[in-house]
C-alpha cells in the first residue's frame, strides 16, 4: 500500500545495481502490474485508469483513461503503442531520469498497454541527444525479452506477442508533437499531420495508435498494482499520483524531485528537501512552468498555491512537462522571453505560414523591445500577432508560443512599457 | 564521410535491417561513426538506394533534424545549451570563453579544423549548467579555467572516445 | 424497392443554408454552393496539407477561437460558418502580410504577373505591401539551369504543392522541403542545381505553383491576360492527356495540364513544354511544292492537286488500282483518317491502305481481336492504376514512352500495388518494383507459357471462368505442360524461382492488370506474344472486370483511331472486314460506288512491292518511313522505285525529299477533330491557331483529290465527318461532337446516343463470344547473335523525344536534354571492348552501319545493347531486321544482332 510522501516512480532509483536487470526489478515490485493485468477484465483496467485520474505527463494533461478508452474501442486488427521519449521541453529531464534509473518500469507500462489493446508492436521514440540512454533502453529490452516479458507468448499466455523497438530522434522539438513523432517513426521528416483524423483512428502507418509520455507509462504499473483510487490519493481529486518535477534556474538544489500533486509550491521552491531557495542571494522573481510552451507566474503571487493541476489551472498556470524554471530578479522578462522566442523560431517545423514566419516576426519584435526601440502601437501589434499565431497555427508548437509571452506581459507590463519610446512621433497601427 | 568504408556503412544499415522506419537511427549512427560529423551526398544516395527510398526523402530528413549535418564539421563539435534555463544560469560564460580561446564565432570551424561550437536547445542537463557537450558526453558545472583545460585536453587527444 | 440514400448534413455558410454529403470538407461544401474560399496549398488530387492557413473560416462556438481550416475540416450538421467576417478576413490579412514580408515584390517584372494567387489575394484583401521589415530570405538565388523553367526561391510561399506533386503524383520526388522554420526552403537534394538533379522536367511543379517561384521560361513572353485558353488533346503519345493551349496573337505560347480522365491534371515534359513550339516553327511547309528537275518549287493548290489527280488516275488506268497505295497518319484526327481511307478505297479503288500501327501495335489489333474479339485496351488507365494489387508490366517502359501513365503506375506503387516488370532492361520503374524478370528480348512467349505452367500446376487457374467463358483450353494446357520453370528460365536467362514467384503474385492478386507495349508486339512472333497475354489473363479469370484485363499501351496519340477508322488493308472502319462480302456491300451502298474486294497490302508489304515495281504510286500522309521503318536502305530503294510519290507533311522530312509533290499539312493545333487514346477514349481536339501560309484542312485536301479523280467528296466540318462515321461504324453509333463536349469524351463501343460508352470490355461476355485460348509454342527471334554479330540489340523510346523528333526536335530545351543517338551497353561488355561512357562507337548489322555514342551502365543486361529510334544521326533502323510476324506483318524491331567497335579518334 502506498502512502503520501513516499516515492512511487522513483522508488527503485539507486536500488538497482543494474537498472536493466529484470530479476532485481521484479524483486522490487517490477512486473507485478503486468502479472496482475493479465488476470483482469480489460474494461476494468480502463475503469481503474479513470479512477486514478492520471493526466498525461507529456504536457497536454489529457486524461490517460480517456485516451486508452478511445483506442480500446477503435476498430482494427493492428494497433500500435508508442512511447513519447522525445523530451524536448527546455528545463525537463525527468523522462531521461526514468530511462536511466528504471527503464523496465516504462517497458512494463507499455507492455500492459500491449496486452490491453492486443497490440503486437510498441515503439519508443527517444530524442537524439539522449544517445547514452538508447543503450540502456536497448539493454533493458534485451533483458526483458530474455525473461519472456517481451516476445512471443509473454507470461506463457498463448498469443500474447508483443515487442518494442527504439527509434532515435535527431534534434527536433516538434517531434514531441504526437503526429510529427509518428511521421518521424515512419522515416519521414517530423512535421505534424493534418488533424483530424485523430491518432486513435489513423495513427502510425494509418493504424490506431496510442501515444503516451514516458512518465505516463511508468505510472501505469503503479495504478494497476495499487488500484486507481490509491493512485489518485497520492495527488488530488483533479489529478492523481505524484509528479516528477525538474527544478532549474536560480534555486540552490537544481535537480529532479518526485512530489505529490498538491504539494505547496512554496515548499518546492524553498524547503531544503527541494529547491532550497535562491542560489544567487537575490529574491526569486518568476517561475516558468512546464517548459517553454508553458505560462509564467510571479513568485510573490504564488505563496498559497499548491502544485496541482487544479490549483495551477486556477492561477492560469500548468504542470506541463513538470519543468519548473525559477528566475531571480536580475532577469528582465523581456530578456527572458526573447530567449524563449528564439527557441520557438528555431524549432518551428516550417510547415504552416503563421508559425514559420510568425515566430520569426515575434522574435524580431522581442528584440526590438530588448533594444528599447519599440514605438507606440508595437505592443498592440505584438498582442494581436500573438493571438493570430495562436489561432492560426497548425499544431501545438505554434499554438503555444504566445502562452509565456501573454503571461509575461500581464505580470510585468512596466518592463514592456519602458521598452517603448513614447517620445517619438512615429506610431503604428494594427492592420489585421 | 571520408573515414567510413562502404562495408561499415552497410553494417550500420544492416544493423537496422535496412528498414526505412529506422532511417533516423541509421543516419545518427553513421554520423556519429564519422570523423567529419556529417552525411555527404554520396552517402545519402547510398542509404536511399539501400532503403528503397529516394534521395530527396533522405536529404529532407538530414536538413530538417538539427543533429544531422550536411556539411563537414570540425573534429570536435562543442555543444552549448542556449535554452532559457541554462542561458540565465551561466551558459554565456561558455560561449564567451570559447570565443576567446578558439578565436572563432559560433558555427565557425577553427583554422586547424579541430573545433566548432554552437548552441543547441535544452540537452536535459540544465541542472548542470554551465556545461559543454561533446557527442554524448556532458562536461558539467564548468568554470572558465575548466573550459580552457577541456580544450587543451581535447587538443591533446585525451578523450579518444569522442 | 430498396431506397439508397446518401447521408447528408445541413449547415449554414454565410447565412446560406446548404445541404451536402456527409464527410465533405467545408471548402468543398462552400465551393459547391458558389462560395469561394481562398487557398494556396490546397490541391484537389491530394489530401489536404493544411499548411498555408489561408482557408481559415470561423465555426460558431468552435474551439480555440473557432477558426478552422476549411480544406481539412468536415462539414457537420448544424454548423454555422462564416467565410468572410471580420475575424476571418483579418486572419487572412495576417497570413498574407507574413507571406509578403518574405516575398520578393517585383510583380511588375515577374513572369507570373496576373497569374499569381498571392497577388490576387493581396489585392482582394487590401494588402498592397507588408507591414513587417524583418529578416528575408537571401536574394539572388535563382536557379535557371533547367531548360524549361526557372526557380526563384524569393517568390516561394512554401505552399509545398510542387514538392507534393513531384513526390506523390509524378512519383519522381525531386523536390525536398529542406531545413525548417523560417529557413525552410524548397529545393532539390543538397541544394544541387536543377539540371544536376534527377528532375525529368515534367513541369507539373510549374503548373501547380501559385506564384512566380516556378515559372516556365516561355512565360516571360506573355502575360496571362493576353492569352486565350483552348482545351485540346496532347499530340504526342497515346495517353491522351487533356491540355489547355495558351494562345497569344495566333501563336501558342504555353500549355497547361487540364483535368482529363487520362491525365487528371498531369502532363509530361513533352506535353507541357514540347507540344506547341513546332506549330509556329519557321520551317513549316506552307505551300504545295512540285519537284521540277530535282528541285522543289512552290505551286498553287490547283496546279498541285490537278497534277496529283492526273498522275494517280494515269497509273491506275495503266497498272490497275492495286498499283496505288496510301499510308495514313496516326497522329492526325479520326476524321482525317476516315476521309483518307475513304479516298483510297473509292477514288483510288484499292485497299492498299495502312498506318503506322503496322510497325507498332498491329500485332495487338490482330492478336486481341483473334482471342477476345476486339483489338484494344480492355480497361481504362485510371482503372488499372487505382486500387490494384499487382501490375504485370511486360515490354513496356511507360515512364519514358507513356509518361503520365508511368506516373500513375508510380502512384499505384506508393499505394501498395506490387509491380512485376518483365523487360530486358532495368527501366526506371524497376527500382520501385516488387520483382524484375530480366528476360532476354524475344522470349515473352516462353515466359508466359512458363507462368501458365506454374499457375496450372499449382491449381491457381480459374477453372470456373475457363469452363464458362472460354474455349481451346485443353490444347493450351497440354502445350504449356512442357514449359517447366527450369526450361523456360534457361530460354529467358533468368532464375526458375522468379517465374514461379511472378506467376503466384499475379495469379493470387485480387486485381491485377497486364500492361504491355512494343516489347511484346515488335517481334516476328508479335501476334503470338499478344495472344499469350490473352491466354494468361483468361487462365486466371482476370479479364472483363475492374482492375484487370489485357492492356496494350498504344504509341501515338491517335494510332488507336487510325486503326479504328479503317486505315488498314484488312478492315473498313470499325474493323469491319474487307474479306466479308456483306461489309463490302454495305460500304458500296453507303458510298455509292463499287469497291475493290481484294484485301490490300500492309505498309510493310507495299515498300518491297514498290521495289519490285508492283506498286507505282504512293500517297503518304504524315509518315516518315525512311526514319521509322526497319532497314532504311531498302526503304530508300523502294521510294526511289516509285513512279509517283505524294507526301503531305508539316515539315520537309527525309521521306518528303523523295516526293514528286509535297502538300503542306496542318497540325493538331490548327484543326478541329478527335483523337482516340489508348483506352479507346474519343476526345476532342480544337483549333487554337489558324493554319500557316496556304495550308488547308487535311481532310479537305483528300476530298479535292478524290473529287478530281472522279469521286466527288465534300464535308463542311470535322463534325460532319464524325456523323458519317457514326452511321457506318456500329461501335461509334452514339458518338457525335456535341456529346464529346463532355470533358470525359466517350469510350467506344458506344452504340447509341444514350450509351455512356464502355470503360471495361468483355464484361460477362467476350466481344467474340467465348474467349479463345491459343496453344503457342515458343519460337526464337529470327536473327540471334553469333560470332560475327555478337550482341543482341533491342530498341525503344526515351522520355524527351517523340518518334522521329519532327515535333519534339523543334523545341530547343528538348534538344538540350537529348540531341543525339546513343547505344546502351552493359559496363562489363564495355570494359571488354575498351569503351567508355560517352565514346563514339560504330554499330553494324548485316544491313548497315551507324556511328553513335556509348552510354555505359547496368540498365541493359550483358550481351545485349539498346538504342532509341528517334535520331537521324545514328539511325538505328539502318540496322534493324525487316523480318515480319506472319499475321500482323509487324517488323522485328526488338531483336537483331549487331557488332560494336570503338572508334579511335
Ligand atoms: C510542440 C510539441 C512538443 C511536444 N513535446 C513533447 C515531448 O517532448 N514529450 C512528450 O511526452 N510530449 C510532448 N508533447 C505532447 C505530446 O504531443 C502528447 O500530448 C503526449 O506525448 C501525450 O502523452 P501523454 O498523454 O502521456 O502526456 C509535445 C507537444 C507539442 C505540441
Ligand atoms: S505550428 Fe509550427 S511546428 Fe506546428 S505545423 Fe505549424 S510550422 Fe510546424
Ligand atoms: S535548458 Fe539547457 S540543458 Fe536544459
Amino acid at each position: 500500500m502506498v502512502v503520501r510522501n513516499q516515492a512511487v516512480l522513483t522508488a527503485r532509483f539507486n536500488k538497482l545495481q543494474d537498472p536493466t536487470d529484470v530479476e532485481t526489478f521484479c524483486q522490487l515490485g517490477g512486473y507485478a502490474g503486468l502479472r496482475k493485468v493479465v488476470e483482469m477484465n480489460k474494461v476494468d483496467v480502463l475503469d481503474e485508469l479513470d479512477q486514478s485520474v492520471l493526466l498525461g505527463r507529456g504536457g497536454a494533461a489529457y486524461p490517460v483513461g480517456k485516451k486508452w478508452r478511445n483506442l480500446f474501442y477503435a476498430e482494427s486488427d493492428t494497433k500500435y503503442i508508442v512511447c513519447n521519449a522525445d523530451e524536448g521541453e527546455p528545463g525537463t529531464f525527468k523522462d531521461m531520469a526514468l530511462i536511466a534509473n528504471d527503464p523496465l518500469a516504462i517497458i512494463e507500462g507499455m507492455t500492459i498497454a500491449g496486452y490491453v489493446f492486443n497490440s503486437q508492436q510498441g515503439y519508443i521514440y527517444i530524442r537524439g541527444e539522449y544517445r547514452n540512454m538508447h543503450r540502456r533502453l536497448r539493454q533493458a529490452l534485451t533483458n526483458a525479452r530474455k525473461a519472456n516479458f517481451l516476445g512471443e507468448n509473454i507470461l506463457g499466455i498463448p498469443g500474447f506477442n508483443y515487442d518494442i523497438k527504439i527509434i532515435s530522434g535527431a534534434g527536433a522539438y516538434v517531434c514531441g508533437e504526437s503526429s510529427a513523432l509518428l511521421n518521424s517513426i515512419e522515416g519521414k521528416t517530423g512535421r505534424p499531420r493534418v488533424k483530424p483524423p485523430h491518432l486513435a483512428e489513423v495513427g502510425l502507418y494509418l493504424k490506431p495508435t496510442l501515444v503516451n509520455n514516458v512518465e505516463s507509462y511508468a505510472n501505469i504499473p503503479v495504478i494497476i498494482r495499487e488500484g486507481g483510487a490509491a493512485f489518485r490519493a497520492l495527488g488530488t481529486d483533479k489529478g492523481g499520483g505524484t509528479k516528477l518535477v525538474c527544478l532549474t534556474g536560480h534555486v540552490k538544489n537544481r535537480g529532479l524531485y518526485e512530489v505529490n500533486l498538491g504539494t505547496p509550491l512554496h515548499d518546492i521552491l524553498y524547503s531544503e528537501k527541494y529547491g532550497g531557495g535562491s542560489s544567487t542571494g537575490r529574491p526569486l522573481k518568476f517561475i516558468h512552468f512546464g517548459g517553454q510552451s508553458g505560462p509564467i507566474g510571479a513568485v510573490e503571487q504564488l505563496d498559497d498555491v499548491a502544485y496541482s493541476y487544479d490549483d495551477l489551472r486556477a492561477n492560469e498556470l500548468t504542470v506541463g512537462s513538470g519543468a519548473i524554471v525559477v528566475m531571480d530578479d536580475s532577469v528582465s522578462i523581456i530578456d527572458y522571453l526573447t530567449v524563449v522566442a528564439e527557441f520557438f523560431a528555431h524549432e518551428s517545423c516550417g510547415k504552416c505560414t503563421p508559425c514559420r514566419i510568425g515566430t520569426m516576426r515575434i522574435l524580431e519584435l522581442m528584440e526590438k523591445f530588448q533594444r528599447k526601440e519599440a514605438i507606440p502601437g508595437d505592443l498592440e501589434i505584438f498582442e494581436t500577432m500573438l493571438t493570430h499565431v495562436t489561432e492560426l497555427s497548425a499544431c501545438g508548437l505554434g499554438q503555444s508560443v504566445s502562452v509565456s509571452m501573454f503571461s509575461g506581459l500581464r505580470l510585468f507590463p512596466e518592463e514592456f512599457e519602458v521598452a517603448i519610446n513614447r517620445q517619438t512621433a512615429d506610431q503604428k497601427e494594427v492592420i489585421w | 564521410m571520408a573515414n567510413i568504408t562502404i562495408k561499415e556503412k552497410n553494417e550500420i544499415i544492416d544493423r537496422y535491417h535496412a528498414n526505412p522506419e529506422q532511417t533516423l537511427n541509421i543516419l545518427v549512427d553513421l554520423q556519429y561513426a564519422s570523423t567529419d560529423g556529417y552525411i555527404d551526398q554520396a552517402t545519402a544516395q547510398f542509404i536511399a538506394k539501400r532503403l528503397g527510398v529516394t534521395e530527396t526523402r533522405i536529404y529532407e530528413m538530414i536538413s530538417f533534424y538539427a543533429i544531422l549535418k550536411e556539411e563537414s564539421q570540425a573534429r570536435y563539435v562543442l555543444k552549448i545549451c542556449n535554452s532559457a534555463p541554462c542561458h540565465f544560469s551561466g551558459e554565456p560564460l561558455v560561449s564567451r570563453s570559447l570565443k576567446e580561446i578558439l578565436g572563432v564565432n559560433e558555427n565557425e570551424i577553427t583554422d586547424d579544423g579541430m573545433f566548432l561550437y554552437h548552441g543547441i536547445p535544452c540537452a536535459g542537463a540544465c541542472f548542470q549548467s554551465p556545461f559543454i557537450k561533446v557527442k554524448d558526453r556532458v562536461f558539467p558545472n564548468l568554470t572558465a579555467e575548466q573550459i580552457s583545460q577541456l580544450i587543451s585536453d581535447l587538443r591533446a587527444g585525451r578523450y579518444p572516445a569522442l | 424497392m430498396m431506397e439508397t440514400k446518401t447521408a447528408t448534413v445541413t449547415l449554414t455558410i454565410d447565412d446560406q443554408e446548404v445541404t451536402v454529403p456527409e464527410g465533405m470538407t467545408i471548402l468543398d461544401a462552400a465551393a459547391q454552393n458558389g462560395i469561394e474560399i481562398p487557398t494556396l496549398c490546397y490541391l484537389k488530387e491530394l489530401a489536404p496539407d493544411g499548411s498555408c492557413r489561408m482557408c481559415m473560416v470561423e465555426v460558431e462556438g468552435g474551439r480555440k477561437g473557432g477558426l478552422v481550416t476549411a480544406c481539412s475540416a468536415h462539414a457537420h450538421d448544424g454548423m454555422v460558418i462564416h467565410t468572410q467576417n471580420k475575424k476571418v478576413r483579418n486572419s487572412r490579412r495576417f497570413v498574407l502580410d507574413l507571406l509578403l514580408s518574405n516575398h520578393k515584390l517585383d510583380c511588375f517584372k515577374c513572369a507570373s504577373n496576373g497569374d499569381c494567387k498571392l497577388q490576387d489575394y493581396s489585392l482582394e484583401y487590401g494588402m498592397l505591401e507588408t507591414s513587417f521589415h524583418g529578416q528575408r530570405q537571401p536574394g539572388k538565388q535563382q536557379d535557371t539551369t533547367n531548360p524549361f523553367f526557372d526557380y526563384d526561391p524569393e517568390k516561394c510561399v512554401m505552399c509545398r504543392r510542387c514538392s507534393l506533386v513531384c513526390q506523390l503524383r509524378q512519383g519522381r520526388d525531386v523536390i525536398s522541403i529542406a531545413k525548417r522554420g523560417f529557413g525552410t526552403k524548397m529545393m532539390p537534394a543538397y541544394g544541387e542545381d536543377w539540371d544536376q538533379s534527377i528532375c525529368e522536367s515534367c513541369g507539373n511543379c510549374v503548373s501547380v505553383c501559385p506564384t512566380g517561384a516556378l515559372t516556365s521560361k516561355d512565360q516571360r513572353k506573355f502575360r496571362i491576360w493576353e492569352t486565350t485558353k483552348v482545351r485540346t488533346t496532347c499530340p504526342h503519345c497515346g495517353t491522351g492527356c487533356q491540355v489547355d493551349l495558351l494562345v497569344k496573337n495566333n501563336v501558342i505560347v504555353g500549355a497547361e495540364p487540364a483535368n482529363g480522365p487520362a491525365n487528371r491534371n498531369l502532363l509530361c515534359v513533352k506535353g507541357k513544354f514540347a507540344s506547341y513550339k513546332f506549330v509556329a516553327s519557321g520551317d513549316r511547309l506552307t505551300t504545295p511544292l512540285i519537284k521540277r528537275q530535282g528541285q522543289f518549287v512552290p505551286a498553287s493548290w490547283d496546279e498541285a492537286l490537278t497534277l496529283i489527280a492526273d498522275k494517280f488516275t494515269g497509273l491506275k488506268q495503266k497498272y490497275g488500282a492495286d498499283s496505288l497505295a496510301g499510308f495514313s497518319c496516326s497522329r492526325s484526327t479520326n476524321e482525317d483518317n476516315f476521309v483518307f481511307q475513304k479516298m483510297m478505297r473509292t477514288a483510288f479503288g484499292t485497299n492498299n491502305i495502312d498506318n503506322c500501327a503496322r510497325v507498332c501495335h498491329s500485332a495487338s489489333v490482330h492478336g486481341l481481336a483473334n482471342t477476345l474479339g476486339s483489338g484494344a485496351m480492355t480497361n481504362t488507365i485510371a482503372d488499372i492504376t487505382t486500387d490494384v494489387d499487382a501490375i504485370l508490366l511486360i515490354g513496356s517502359n511507360p515512364t519514358d514512352a507513356h509518361p503520365v501513365i508511368g506516373s500513375q503506375i508510380r502512384q499505384a506503387i506508393q499505394h501498395g500495388t506490387k509491380l512485376i516488370v518483365v523487360d530486358p532492361r532495368k527501366i526506371d520503374l524497376v527500382k520501385d518494383s516488387a520483382m524484375h524478370l530480366q528476360a532476354k528480348a524475344g522470349t515473352n512467349v516462353a515466359l508466359i507459357n512458363g507462368m501458365m505452367h506454374v499457375i496450372i500446376a499449382e491449381g491457381l487457374a480459374d477453372q470456373d471462368f475457363i469452363a464458362k467463358r472460354t474455349e481451346g483450353y485443353a490444347a493450351m494446357r497440354d502445350l504449356v505442360a512442357e514449359y517447366t520453370p527450369e526450361k523456360v528460365a534457361k530460354l529467358c536467362e533468368i532464375e526458375p524461382q522468379q517465374i514461379i514467384d511472378a506467376a503466384r503474385l499475379y495469379a493470387n492478386a485480387g486485381k491485377a492488370p497486364i500492361i504491355y507495349c512494343l516489347g511484346v508486339t515488335e517481334h516476328s512472333t508479335g501476334t503470338e506474344g499478344v495472344m499469350s497475354m490473352s491466354n494468361l489473363a483468361m487462365l486466371v479469370g482476370k479479364i472483363g472486370r475492374p482492375g484487370c484485363g489485357v492492356n496494350p499501351l498504344r504509341g501515338q496519340n491517335n494510332v488507336q483511331g487510325a486503326c479504328d477508322m479503317g486505315c488498314s488493308p484488312f478492315d473498313f472502319p470499325g474493323y469491319q472486314k474487307v474479306a466479308n462480302p456483306a461489309v463490302i456491300a454495305k460500304f458500296e451502298k453507303a458510298w455509292g460506288t463499287d469497291l475493290n474486294p481484294k484485301i490490300g497490302m500492309t505498309s510493310t508489304q507495299v515498300l518491297p512491292a514498290a521495289s519490285r515495281d508492283e506498286v507505282k504510286g504512293l500517297y503518304i500522309f504524315g509518315e516518315d518511313p525512311i526514319v521509322t521503318d526497319p532497314d532504311t536502305s531498302h526503304v530508300r530503294h523502294a521510294l526511289d522505285s516509285l513512279d509517283f510519290l505524294v507526301v503531305q507533311e508539316l515539315f520537309m522530312t527525309e521521306t518528303a525529299a523523295y516526293a514528286d509533290v509535297i502538300l503542306p499539312g496542318i497540325s493538331f493545333a490548327e484543326k478541329d477533330g478527335t483523337f482516340t487514346n489508348t483506352e479507346r477514349r474519343i476526345q476532342r481536339i480544337r483549333q487554337a491557331v489558324t493554319p500557316r501560309g496556304d495550308a488547308r484542312e487535311d481532310y479537305k485536301v483528300f476530298c479535292e483529290v478524290a473529287t478530281r479523280m472522279g469521286y466527288p467528296m465534300a464535308y463542311d466540318s470535322a463534325s460532319q465527318v464524325m456523323d458519317e462515321i457514326a452511321q457506318l461504324v456500329p461501335t461509334f453509333g452514339g458518338v457525335n461532337f456535341k456529346r464529346l463536349e463532355n470533358e470525359n469524351g466517350l469510350q467506344w463501343p458506344c452504340r447509341t446516343l444514350d450509351d455512356p460508352g464502355t470503360p471495361i470490355m468483355h464484361v460477362g461476355k467476350f466481344a467474340r463470344g467465348l474467349g479463345l485460348f491459343m496453344a503457342i509454342p515458343y519460337k526464337p527471334a529470327k536473327e540471334l547473335p553469333d560470332d560475327d554479330y555478337p550482341y543482341l540489340m533491342t530498341t525503344g523510346r526515351m522520355l524527351y523525344q517523340y518518334n522521329t523528333r519532327a515535333m519534339t526536335g523543334r523545341t530547343e530545351g528538348i534538344n538540350k536534354l537529348a540531341n543525339h543517338s546513343y547505344i546502351e551497353i552493359n559496363y562489363q561488355d564495355a570494359n571488354r571492348l575498351g569503351i567508355q561512357d560517352g565514346d563514339r562507337v560504330q554499330v553494324s548489322s548485316r544491313r548497315g552501319k551507324i556511328q553513335t555514342y556509348a552510354a555505359v551502365g547496368d540498365k541493359i543486361m550483358q550481351d545485349s545493347v539498346f538504342m532509341t529510334f528517334h535520331f537521324t544521326d545514328g539511325n538505328v533502323n539502318e540496322l534493324t531486321n525487316p523480318v515480319f510476324d506472319d499475321i500482323a506483318i509487324i517488323p522485328e524491331y526488338k531483336v537483331c544482332a549487331v557488332a560494336i567497335e570503338p572508334i579511335n579518334s
